[in-house]
């Protein structure tokens, strides 16, 4: 077999694999948005009838349940996305500093901060549920007794539901964010601190010019993937504020898919996913745009 | 050598006798009816009897009423799951509507006259039946006897205003939240505990042909203030908010609160969970138009994608449980759900003073209209309510709320109507 | 003088700073174990407390008897164990492919594997399940609620971005080890199997820890595209917020015996699935 016959041999079983699990369901994703496929003609998808660009009207037409709520939950996941990024970011970063420091129990501490990331999705956003609630849960209880509240709060409804959702996922966020950085952290030479102190450089301006150019390339790295992963965020907000979190907190993946599957609306949930797609391209879009990330592979 | 090609023989008879008995196996769904572990041990029962007696293997899965919505359509349209299942009567026709059920001729159950008529209505989507009926329920006021007499209520509410001041009087014995618990956005049927509101304030869900929405109207409204009143006025937690109809029951149950609108399968869970709970049942109170009910139950319906064999087996299986004996078996002595046949509902247990009160209460009870679009018209409400709930958490409730998103769902509600 | 004190103040600080970290990470955990020995009782009646009044292992006895929590964690090592076999499978072949040889398609297909990324899961649980019914309605297939069905595709997420990682890894593996076993008599195919491969193992444990993960912690497909028997333990442990009562405490206790053999695999496995996680976002 010549060398190319083998490449291609090789590499056929993943080709077929994209072909079968990604390219050819998401044709079939776009020929669904155009039907009106629905509970009663689901056993047979090829009898549904063709709607032409319907389903992607009732996105853009102003009044309708599908546009307020649609582009309500990207708003949602949008402002989700931009707190327990920044925030996670940042509080990562202040621990990756503190742990850049030598102390007795250092390995230790790096394998406990892993603790948060490790632990399963519906574990950790369940007990955070649990911690939120409002009667029953520990969070009132705390803020009672430090006097800061006096009447329990209700955390999982309306207005500050989002906001105990991302609460919940900066915790489990940041120790991924501590660890990368620590990572570059590392890999910067102490004599280049010895050099700017005796140039005068004080604490700030040391971070500016020393580290914070090591951190460049793993920062830029963190946060299109934390821009991926936030903003197709789904397991926090099923596990502590189930199918339907109310309009203060719905989000685009949870909004399609009971379209999909609690309404039955399988033509009208694909069109939608497909809008969805169309923002995450622009998302990204404007990350690459903004940061000049060259593509050099 | 003998023995072993005997022991072959006898060996290879038992395996041929076991599959060619157990060939039809098929699965029964239902819902959260009795206490979990007591429901899956009388259905393992009743399917072993049911197996002695024709051979057929039933298998048992409980889903919640929440999951309702989601898992009966995908199992009646994709084929891929149960074949006899549980349905509330409210969501019969939508399910018929899908084509996946099976056309149910009542003969085969004993003839149209052998149901109650409320229940044999919600099988029939134009004029065909799509159900077996199976058992009716209706919620009505629990109050604990105990935590009445410790405020010095001597007598339970009849009407709703008397509830607000029996109410008042328990929260300065027992405390704020203590007098009431109701569901709030986390339950799926919130819409129940406000409709006997609303026909108690007389008001109607819809017009009588079913074209548009009438829930909107003032009765709508005051029932709706009332309801987050109860909360506002400290008679309900403030967590209510967050409620699902289950942790309603489990403050009643657990003797937390001294009243709540609750079904008959309650009665099972007291029983279950705190036998030494003091209550008694009081039919709903009344509003500025008398008393109402809400009408809801049950029926078993077949799944009609699948094997001809499934679909018999089905058939026999949804008619061993409609047998006088076992019905009153499942409703009495498990359920306490009230049976959909009128021969069962004849037992002296029905006559028992807790009963009687579901009884009485089922004699004036209103149902859903029977419409396709009437899970999708359930949803739009549910949704505004949740509005409210959410706005009342968020402190931007006043006046005007409740009217406006009652408009709002009644927009939604006339829009599916028209469609 | 002045100058000790402050360093005094200094270290005070930031072993306080490290202590409010453990205390932030720990926290939470505290509260579910302590959950997990009260109960129902007291978690529905009384005050919220950090340790329990009522002392009970009820919760640890009765959890399996509530929600079939063995056979979701069952299910789950099964669809993870089968995600991680598959996309290692194709992966590792691919993977050489792309790292040892140059040819048409190449970079495309690169690009592609990342642009894969972007996309929200969320696009392909309808056509997913239109597809899945489709193959059991024409050729009698069962695809919904089967083992093999959600393999296929827990590996439809995990494949590209494993496939990158191992990639990588093998970037770093000099192209002369290749050729000196070659010279040594191996096919490349047994280069491959007999030495790359061998060299490889620790991105390719990343890799695999990574799409084992993947499968563990996946919701959306697991709630739509499976039942009871086949259901995971992601979404097998929200079965506790169906029943008719909340059951926090026995939820409590079956998270913390399910997660306990997840956490030391993973604690065990910690570094390479950092430096994994690095080296395919960074490079490529």
């Amino acid at each position: 077999m010549s060398k190319k016959g083998l490449a291609y041999f090789l590499i056929l079983p993943a080709l077929l694999a994209l072909l079968f699990v990604h390219v050819i369901p998401m044709i079939w994703g776009i020929v669904i948005s155009f039907l009106d496929l629905n509970v009663r003609n689901i056993i047979n998808w090829q009898s549904a009838p063709f709607v032409k660009l319907q389903n992607y009207m009732l996105v853009f037409k102003p009044g309708t349940v599908i546009f307020t709520g649609f582009w309500r939950s990207v708003i949602n996941i949008t402002k989700f996305g931009l707190i327990t990024i920044i925030s996670g970011y940042f509080i990562g970063l202040g621990v990756a500093l503190l742990l850049n420091k030598d102390f007795p129990g250092r390995t230790i501490m790096r394998g406990l901060i892993l603790l948060p990331f490790v632990t399963p999705d519906t574990v950790a956003f369940s007990f955070w549920r649990f911690i939120f609630r409002s009667r029953i849960g520990i969070l009132n209880d705390m803020l009672k007794s430090l006097g800061i509240i006096q009447d329990n709060i209700i955390w999982l409804v309306g207005d500050r539901s989002l906001y105990a959702v991302a609460i919940a996922s900066i915790w489990k966020g940041w120790p991924l964010v501590a660890l990368m950085l620590l990572a570059a952290l590392q890999q910067i030479p102490q004599q280049l601190y010895d050099a700017a102190k005796i140039d005068g450089a004080n604490a700030w301006q040391r971070f500016k010019y020393v580290t914070f150019p090591y951190l460049k390339p793993v920062t830029k790295t963190l946060i299109i993937f934390n821009i991926l992963w936030n903003f197709n965020a789904f397991n926090q907000f099923r596990v502590m504020l189930s199918e339907n979190p109310g309009r203060q907190a719905d989000i685009p993946a949870l909004f399609i898919m009971r379209q999909a599957f609690n309404h039955f609306k399988y033509g009208q949930g694909a069109a939608l996913s497909i809008v969805l797609l169309l923002i995450m391209l622009v998302f990204t879009g404007i990350y690459f745009y903004v940061f000049r990330v060259k593509s050099d592979s | 050598m003998k023995k072993l090609i005997t022991l072959l023989t006898i060996l290879s008879l038992i395996i041929v006798g076991t599959v060619s008995a157990g060939a039809v196996t098929i699965e029964m769904q239902a819902m959260g009816n009795a206490p979990a572990q007591l429901h899956q041990a009388w259905m393992e029962e009743k399917a072993a009897e049911f197996k002695a007696e024709t051979g057929i293997t039933v298998e048992f899965n409980q889903i919640s009423w929440g999951e309702e919505m989601q898992r009966i359509p995908l199992a009646i349209t994709t084929g891929d799951g149960a074949n006899a299942m549980q349905v509330g009567t409210t969501q019969n026709p939508f399910f018929a509507g899908t084509g996946g059920l099976l056309k149910i001729d009542m003969i085969d159950f004993g003839g149209e006259d052998a149901f109650m008529p409320a229940n044999l209505k919600s099988t029939k989507l134009d004029g065909t039946s799509y159900g077996v009926p199976w058992f009716a329920e209706t919620r009505v006021l629990f109050y604990n006897t105990e935590m009445f007499a410790e405020a010095g209520v001597e007598n339970p509410p009849q009407t709703w205003e008397e509830l607000v001041e029996v109410g008042e009087k328990i929260i300065e014995t027992h405390g704020e939240g203590t007098a009431i618990a109701v569901a709030g956005t986390s339950a799926w049927d919130l819409i129940h505990n406000w409709a006997i509101l609303l026909w108690s304030h007389g008001g109607e869900m819809l017009n009588a042909d079913n074209t548009e929405a009438l829930f909107n109207s003032e009765a709508g409204v005051a029932a709706m203030k009332y309801y987050v009143g109860l909360v506002d006025k400290g008679l309900a937690s403030r967590a209510c908010a967050e409620y699902n109809q289950p942790q309603v029951d489990a403050a009643f149950i657990n003797g937390d609160v001294a009243m709540a609108v609750m079904g008959p399968w309650n009665i099972a869970d007291i029983r279950d969970e705190n036998p030494d709970l003091p209550y008694a049942v009081v039919e709903p109170p009344a509003g500025p138009a008398g008393r109402a009910a809400f009408s809801g139950g049950s029926n078993l319906v077949i799944r009609a994608n699948a094997s001809e064999e499934e679909v018999n087996a089905a058939k026999q299986w949804v008619q061993f449980l409609t047998k006088d004996e076992i019905l009153i078996d499942y409703t009495k002595n498990l359920t306490n759900m009230l049976p959909a046949t009128k021969s069962a509902f004849d037992d002296p247990y029905y006559e028992t003073e807790t009963m009687k009160v579901f009884k009485k209460a089922l004699g004036y009870a209103t149902a859903y209209p029977p419409l396709v679009e009437w899970a999708e018209i359930e949803q739009a409400i549910v949704r505004n309510f949740n509005n409210v709930l959410t706005d009342y958490v968020n402190g931007d409730y006043d006046e005007n709320t409740a009217k406006k998103y009652l408009d709002q769902a009644a927009e939604q509600v006339n829009k599916i109507l028209n469609d | 003088m002045r100058k000790r004190k402050y360093e005094i103040f200094k270290k005070i600080c930031f072993a306080l700073a490290i202590m409010l970290v453990i205390l932030i990470v720990l926290v939470p955990y505290m509260w579910m174990v302590s959950n997990s020995f009260k109960t129902n009782l007291e978690i529905q009646g009384m005050e919220p407390s950090w340790i329990p009044k009522t002392f009970t292992f009820e919760n640890y006895k009765r959890m399996n008897e509530l929600v079939p929590i063995w056979h979701y964690f069952k299910n789950s090592m099964i669809i993870s164990t089968g995600t991680m076999i598959l996309t290692l499978l194709l992966g590792t072949l691919a993977a050489y492919a792309l790292s040892r040889f140059k040819f048409k398609g190449r970079t495309p297909y690169i690009m592609t594997l990342f642009s894969t990324q972007v996309l929200p899961g969320i696009l392909f649980l309808i056509p997913y399940f239109v597809i899945f019914n489709w193959i059991f309605q024409t050729f009698g297939l069962k695809m919904t609620n089967t083992y093999y069905g959600l393999i296929i595709t827990y590996t439809q997420f995990s494949l590209p971005f494993a496939t990158l990682m191992i990639m990588n890894y093998l970037d770093s593996v000099p192209r002369e080890i290749d050729e000196q076993a070659m010279i040594d008599g191996c096919s490349r195919p047994e280069a491959l199997i007999r030495v790359i491969i061998p060299l490889a193992k620790p991105g390719i444990a990343a890799a695999g820890i990574y799409s084992f993960w993947m499968g563990w912690n996946e919701i959306l497909f697991a709630q739509i595209l499976t039942r009871e028997d086949v259901r995971p333990l992601a979404v097998g442990l929200l079965d506790f917020r169906q029943l008719t009562k909340s059951q926090w405490g026995s939820m409590m206790a079956a998270c913390i015996v399910t997660t306990i053999p997840v956490i030391i695999l993973f604690s065990i496995m910690s570094k390479e699935i950092v430096s994994g996680l690095t080296s395919g976002a960074t490079k490529g």
